[in-house]
């Protein structure tokens, strides 16, 4: 379970949490689950170890 | 709001050589001049994984070379760029992901668009915006993924990168 907060931008509301440091916002959508946003949010930090082991960026 | 002729979108309307800001019909205002905030030209770098030749990489950065001027984002009191680039590994099929990195700790406001040789990334539509080790990034990597590639694959050639 991601902890997160919501930060509302325009029409936009990103999911706002820290992952070992890492600050991270993700856009959901309306009508999303709880369930379809920690599917997310883990995609996102699965995403970002990637680019960041792959790349050294 | 947009115009199109066909399906091209207008992004420019004069009258000889004086610029058109605004279009009204009747009392609507059915169009906008979009002003840029910031414009890049990205010379294309060439990224293929030494240890994974599926993994490429085109556009500016410390992995896929190329150049990049002038390099500082008006959106961010000069910050310097320090990616601009997209990704495949074509063992996959997902497509491309495509992130730009800026230096600093920024915020995930102050720009809509992203357009790369015409193709728009809408900050609405990235996958995360994250800030780590000094970097702020924002990635369009879920799916689906642009089949396309809008820096292309020939290193070399100029792309301009528009943010509105």
């Amino acid at each position: 379970m991601i902890n997160y907060e919501t930060r509302q931008d325009g029409d936009v509301a990103f999911a706002a949490f820290t992952r070992e440091g890492v600050y991270f916002e993700v856009p959901t959508a309306t009508g999303q689950t709880e369930e379809e946003i920690q599917a997310a949010l883990q995609r996102v930090i699965d995403l970002h170890i990637l680019i960041s082991s792959n790349r050294g960026g | 709001m947009t115009v199109f002729i066909g399906g091209t979108e207008i992004t420019d309307i004069q009258i000889g050589s004086t610029a058109i800001n605004s279009v009204y019909v009747g009392a609507n205002k059915v169009w906008d001049r979009v002003t840029s905030l910031d414009t890049q030209t990205v010379t294309v770098g060439e990224y293929i994984s030494g240890s994974n030749p599926n993994l490429r990489g085109y556009g500016f950065g410390p992995t896929t070379g190329g150049s990049i001027s002038d390099g500082t984002s008006n959106m961010y009191s000069g910050a310097a760029y320090y990616t601009i680039d997209t990704l495949i590994d074509l063992s996959n099929g997902l497509g491309w992901l495509v992130q730009l990195i800026i230096n600093g700790t920024q915020p995930n406001s102050g720009w809509t668009t992203m357009t790369i040789d015409g193709v728009a990334f809408d900050r609405a539509d990235i996958s995360f915006h994250s800030v780590s080790s000094g970097k702020t990034y924002w990635v369009w990597g879920d799916s689906p993924r642009p089949q396309t590639n809008p820096f292309g694959t020939t290193a070399g050639i100029t792309k301009q990168v528009v943010f509105t």
